[in-house]
């Protein structure tokens, strides 16, 4: 990574001032516009060999307006005064073109004028750490996981962190400035006997610094050890079930399948299944499920997002009952409530959309072992690979990593290729029993063609009837 | 600004031919301006313009080390100094004696032009106002559509490509995509039920863009899918919808034979070159050259020249993809599949135009012929290429009874293997679809599991 001065950027008080005079002169209700440098470093290992090994710094802005309900966005590579007129005047255009065509003549609320400036705390300074330190650390994940069996096949080790300084200003004078890092790594690791080949991922990423070295040391040997395992897993065959989701999974389910539908732009589109039903009953009163802004070091960890709002908890499900929405400025002023800290976009050249930060269920009183010995016979299902669902009929699927087949309580046979899918809504209700402790993953949450970094999380959590897809 | 991306590409090549210890070098350069707009509800939400620029470089050291950068910044100084700590980076990088070189310019390129429309560059949103109210219409066709949403977009992209070896191309490209999905609501036997439709396309020429293809099948299957039926676990015949077969045939090939997945036995068709993989009736070809192909080009994204490729024939399969790094850890040469964007310095593996040949079967007949069967539209799961098996929900499929396409399936998973499905090729249509760079036809398979909630 290059030194700390790439971070610096060109926007001093002549800026804010043209921005005002430009506000007057395009005649525009509202305007958020991001100033954004950000250096990112990528590093790519595979079975000891260099595959990749990047830096990547882009530096640019962009400029989002309103006007009568009517949107415009349009951004740049080059930050200069004369860019700034040339990039407000597309996007005032663009804005008053769209309000002929926009549904409702609405208006962003207006707030109280801020002024913050925010720099994430690193334990390990990335711009502190050598290109070389971070090669070594990856290198010896690659190398555990390679070493651990002579069957397995491949390892890709990736190594990725970024610190990004942005600088919003609104028309209702918040002027945030921000500087925020992250780091993740992730193994892929592929087994192989005979014509027999698996494989098994970890990843583990955080905000902040270099301390991701102290939360992911033990990632290359984890994915080899699950990768071995997974060559002595069989097909689960398809069906009806009771299971058991572990955290990763059951956390999965809660951010991707009812998380989605609590996006109140999504709602307000009507491709949300949960558009009017708020304090309805989705399920035993056991369940409460949280969106929140989280602590610094989770992956989703949000202390401002892209519209210069400052994170808040959202309840989502209070004891069964849906409760709230998560909100951008947009749709927290269309539904005349205050925004939740969720407008949240990829880069400066992305438009704020609604995303979640830290979802997950909170804890009740089971412990695994009570969960195992009442589910009797069933499937333990761990974790996952990859999952989508339609938010509008809330139909989801979930790949799982792995599960076991449970018989009498206990675990008698580790199986492959199993998928969780069915209706978000019959899967709540079906929600029998939660654990007493919470776990949480990270990962990138796509939506509208932009990633997000979140964590979500849950216990152990027994459902009743659910289809496993499989052989 | 695009001659100024050319020169800087030029420039910066120069500058990293000064550093000792730079075996090689290559650099892709260009500038793309682009345009969107989004539909929410059935009005217009969002419109967007960018015009952006990028650099990518990768230089390669003694005993192949690596270091590699993207600027978006287009100062020359400030490349400059990316490129010495670029240096730095390949200096204090892991060996990798895989690495043996870079593509070489062609002593002739193929007299292929890529599919270019300059009418893209000069287009603006405002333009396209017709566009968006065709979008704004939908919602009035059916009292029980409840929302209406998708994406207009286009772009025009020009870039210089430069290696240390020779290589200097310049092209430019054109891109219009359109997408839809219509949600439907209704009450059938006193139940509410829902239905997504949803359709895509790209084109490189603006006049090509045809919205109400798109919205109706989009409306299409959203109405289809209103009326559902339950189906028990079993195996059935299937015939694959051409979405459903760039799934399981196109996309999954083209990542199974990737040479780099090969090589790291990644892909469940390592060691099948040249064995039957496939029924007789199945064909598939990769053709760079095919005329008003969406993904037509001469070159491919390292400089490599492109050609035809018959990738399985008569159920055999002929040859893997290949980039020059792939080619040369198999010894042998690029196929002209390496790919990349502006901002990536990796080359990756992808096919062009990728065509699964027609066979001599009428959809009718097809489904006529099928007493109790299924028609799988979509599935948004991803294929295991390692292990070669799928499993996935059925997101959109229907049941046939006899010879008749009738209710949509509800809550039902499909799984199979690869080589079955492959093997057990029914029949193959003789209609062929295009799906992005994709052209393929229907195909009935003999029998593959489905599973549903009893």
């Amino acid at each position: 990574m290059a030194s700390e001065s790439i971070l610096d950027l060109p926007v001093d008080d002549l800026f804010q001032k043209r921005l005002q005079k430009l506000q007057k002169k395009w005649n525009i209700d509202y305007f958020n516009t991001r100033f954004n440098v950000k250096s990112s470093t990528l590093i790519h290992i595979n079975k000891g060999k260099m595959k990749e090994n990047k830096s990547t710094n882009t530096y640019g802005f962009s400029v989002q307006t309103f006007v009568d309900g009517g949107y415009g966005f349009a951004s740049s590579n080059e930050i200069s005064l004369s860019e700034l007129d040339r990039i407000f005047e597309n996007s005032a255009k663009l804005a008053r073109w769209s309000s002929t065509k926009a549904e409702e003549k609405f208006r962003i609320n207006p707030l109280d004028p801020i002024k913050v400036s925010y720099v994430q705390p690193q334990k390990k300074n990335l711009f502190d750490v050598s290109n070389e330190d971070k090669i070594q650390f990856l290198l010896n994940q690659d190398k555990a996981a390679i070493g651990y069996d002579s069957r397995i096949s491949n390892s890709n080790s990736y190594y990725i962190d970024n610190v990004s300084h942005e600088i919003i200003h609104t028309s209702d004078d918040r002027v945030i400035d921000k500087t925020e890092s992250a780091s993740r790594v992730m193994i892929l690791i592929n087994s192989k006997e005979g014509t027999n080949l698996q494989e098994a991922r970890k990843s583990k990423g955080i905000t902040g610094g270099f301390e991701i070295v102290e939360h992911a040391n033990s990632l290359g040997l984890d994915a080899a050890k699950e990768s071995i395992e997974n060559l002595s897993a069989k097909s689960v065959k398809a069906g009806q079930y009771n299971i058991i989701a572990d955290p990763f999974l059951a956390g999965t389910f809660i951010h991707e399948a009812f998380g989605h539908a609590c996006e109140a732009d999504g709602v307000l589109s009507r491709e949300s299944v949960l558009s009017d039903k708020i304090g309805v009953q989705m399920g035993k009163d056991i369940i409460n499920v949280i969106d929140e802004p989280g602590s610094n070091g989770d992956y989703g960890f949000l202390k401002y997002d892209s519209e210069g709002i400052e994170a808040k908890k959202v309840q989502l499900i209070e004891n069964g009952i849906l409760k709230e929405f998560m909100h951008s400025r947009e749709t927290a002023s269309k539904m005349g409530l205050e925004p939740t800290g969720n407008g949240r976009a990829e880069s400066f050249t992305s438009i704020p959309i609604v995303r979640m930060r830290n979802t997950y269920i909170e804890p009740s009183d089971w412990t695994l072992e009570e969960l195992m010995e009442d589910l009797k016979n069933g499937i333990l299902c761990v974790s996952w690979n990859y999952g989508y669902t339609e938010p509008s009929i809330g139909q989801f699927m979930f790949k799982m990593a792995r599960a076991w087949e449970i018989r009498n309580g206990e675990k008698v046979q580790l199986l492959r290729d199993a998928a969780l899918a069915g209706m978000m809504l019959d899967i709540l209700n079906n929600i029998s029993a939660i654990g007493n402790t919470k776990y949480s993953d990270d990962g990138t949450c796509g939506k509208s063609y932009q990633g997000a970094p979140v964590s979500s999380g849950s216990p152990y959590v027994r459902i009743n009837d659910v289809v496993i897809g499989g052989q | 600004m695009i001659e100024k991306i050319q020169e800087i590409v030029e420039k910066a090549g120069d500058y990293c031919s000064t550093f000792p210890g730079v075996k090689s070098w290559d650099i892709i350069g260009g500038a793309v301006q682009s345009s969107s707009i989004s539909i929410e509800k059935g009005f217009l939400k969002t419109t967007e313009t960018s015009a952006h620029q990028a650099i990518s470089i990768r230089i390669l050291g003694e005993q192949g080390k690596t270091g590699s950068v993207t600027i978006t910044k287009m100062s020359l100084p400030f490349i400059q100094t990316s490129i010495e700590n670029t240096v730095s980076l390949m200096k204090g990088s892991l060996p990798n004696h895989d690495f043996k070189g870079l593509a070489k310019p062609a002593e002739k390129y193929p007299n292929i032009q890529t599919p270019y429309d300059a009418v893209v560059k000069n287009l603006s949103i405002e333009d396209t106002s017709d566009i968006v109210d065709s979008f704004m219409n939908i919602k009035f066709k059916d009292e029980r559509i409840v929302s209406v949403s998708g994406n207009f977009s286009f772009s025009d992209i020009t870039y210089s490509l430069l290696n240390s070896n020779g290589v200097n191309l310049h092209d430019k490209e054109s891109s219009i995509s359109i997408s839809s999905e219509i949600t439907m609501e209704d009450v059938i036997k006193g139940n509410k039920e829902n239905s997504n439709g949803y359709e895509g396309q790209i084109y490189n020429y603006f006049s090509e863009v045809n919205p109400e293809e798109i919205f109706e099948s989009a409306y299409e299957k959203a109405r289809m899918g209103l009326k559902k039926s339950k189906i028990s676990t079993d195996s059935y015949p299937v015939i694959l919808s051409p979405q459903a077969v760039v799934l399981l045939f196109n996309r999954t090939i083209a990542a199974a034979i990737n040479a780099q997945n090969i090589y790291e036995k990644r892909s469940f068709m390592r060691n099948q070159l040249d064995k039957k993989i496939a029924s007789d009736q199945l064909e598939i070809r990769d053709d760079p050259w095919l005329k008003g192909g969406i993904a037509t080009s001469a070159w491919d994204m390292e400089g490599t020249p492109t050609k035809p490729l018959k990738i399985i024939e008569k159920g055999v399969l002929n040859s893997y993809l290949h980039n020059v790094y792939t080619g040369n850890l198999f010894e042998a040469a690029s196929t002209g599949h390496g790919s990349r964007g502006l901002h990536s310095t990796s080359v990756g593996i992808s096919p062009s135009n990728l065509q699964i040949m027609p066979g001599n079967e009428n959809l009718d007949a097809m489904v006529k012929g099928v007493k109790k069967g299924i028609l799988l539209e979509a599935s948004y799961d991803q294929p295991n290429i390692v292990t070669g098996e799928f499993s996935g929900l059925i997101a959109s499929g229907f049941l046939i009874e006899d010879g008749v396409v009738k209710n949509a399936l509800r809550e039902s998973t499909v799984g199979l293997n690869f080589f079955e499905i492959y093997k057990n090729i029914a029949g193959i249509g003789k209609e062929i679809y295009r799906r992005g760079s994709n052209y393929v036809p229907y195909i009935k398979i003999k029998d593959i599991k489905i599973s549903a909630k009893e």
